[in-house]
């Protein structure tokens, strides 16, 4: 261990706004890329929910479509 | 498609992780295990650079700035190699996915070649007395962190994903030619950016101080893989937003 104590570690004598200022940017710049990443997956997540419930929609009012034209169909079969 | 031929086999293997579907769980299950790798790695060499290193017999110890600075400048010329190189990948035989790895790359080289300009910085007020000078090194730095921004705006402006690719891979390309420029740059300018202290010709550096800085190079090397591969993935899912694998993967 080089250092004497907590105060001396600190210092880094005399460069510790720079040596620690440094530390701090790249802290700074990991977070914000973790940020940023987090975010973009969460909204394309969403966006992906969103498509899917509204294919499943379209999907279901196509079958329902179809469900009633054949209701309508057999009605008519039966009125002949 | 039938694979009953050996010579198929082989492409088959060969091309088999370049379908996004294929890809995107793989790419999830090594994420973890790099960015543990990565804490670990820093840890051991944070511990030695700033606990065990002895301070510099000229630059005290502003030097241990370097941990920071030297495996960050690294990596953004690295990064900008490799989304030179699938961008050569993705014009030559077309593949979805080594578009996708440029464009994935590109952030955190960004982040990279932003983290060595303001630790370059910070080195530089009490070292040289001045934040910046307009020196080779580090213009053709703050060229290559522009370069970063331009693609990523490039590829994010245009709409259609082909010709997105297309004009990305180009100008990654193109960009490449910066690099040897920024690692030269201290020998063919008389540059205030003192020279390599390590190079294929070994190193001028104490081996407790070069464990350190090769410890957190590594460990930037890990991070910047983890980071890649889980942007990918993001990309990977807007891009097959509307296909049934994506659909069914139970995200929601």
């Amino acid at each position: 261990m080089y250092w004497n104590s907590w105060s001396e570690f600190i210092a880094m004598g005399g460069y510790g706004v720079y040596v620690w200022g440094s530390f701090i940017a790249c802290s700074v710049a990991i977070c914000m890329e973790g940020v940023l990443l987090a975010h973009a997956r969460r909204q394309t997540m969403r966006q992906i929910a969103r498509a899917s419930m509204l294919a499943n929609l379209a999907r279901s009012q196509v079958a329902g479509l179809q469900v009633a034209d054949q209701h309508k169909a057999s009605q008519q079969e039966g009125a002949q | 498609m039938t694979m009953d031929t050996p010579k198929n086999k082989v492409n088959w293997h060969l091309f088999h992780y370049a379908a996004p579907s294929t890809f995107y769980p793989l790419a999830g299950k090594a994420i973890p295990w790099l960015m543990t790798l990565a804490v670990v790695l820093a840890a051991i060499g944070l511990w030695i650079g700033m606990a065990v290193a002895p301070s510099d017999a000229q630059q005290g110890d502003g030097y241990r700035i370097i941990y920071l600075h030297v495996p960050s400048s690294w990596m953004a010329m690295f990064i900008y190699i490799v989304m030179a190189f699938w961008s050569v990948i993705h014009l030559v035989w077309k593949t979805r996915l080594s578009a996708l790895m440029a464009q994935a790359l590109a952030p955190t080289g960004a982040w990279m070649a932003l983290m060595s300009l303001v630790t370059g910085a910070l080195w530089g007020k009490p070292m040289w007395g001045t934040w910046w000078v307009w020196d080779a090194r580090l213009t053709s730095m703050l060229l290559l962190f522009f370069l970063y921004l331009g693609f990523i705006a490039l590829t994010r402006s245009i709409d259609d994903p082909d010709r997105s690719d297309q004009a990305g891979s180009l100008l990654a390309i193109v960009g490449v030619f910066n690099v040897p420029v920024i690692y030269f740059s201290v020998y063919w300018w008389n540059t205030l950016h003192q020279g390599a202290s390590v190079s294929s010709k070994g190193s001028s550096m104490a081996g407790v101080m070069l464990a350190a800085m090769l410890l957190m190079s590594l460990a930037a090397w890990m991070y910047s893989i983890a980071m890649t591969l889980r942007r990918v993935r993001v990309l990977i899912l807007q891009r097959e937003a509307s296909t049934r694998w994506v659909q069914e993967l139970n995200i929601l």
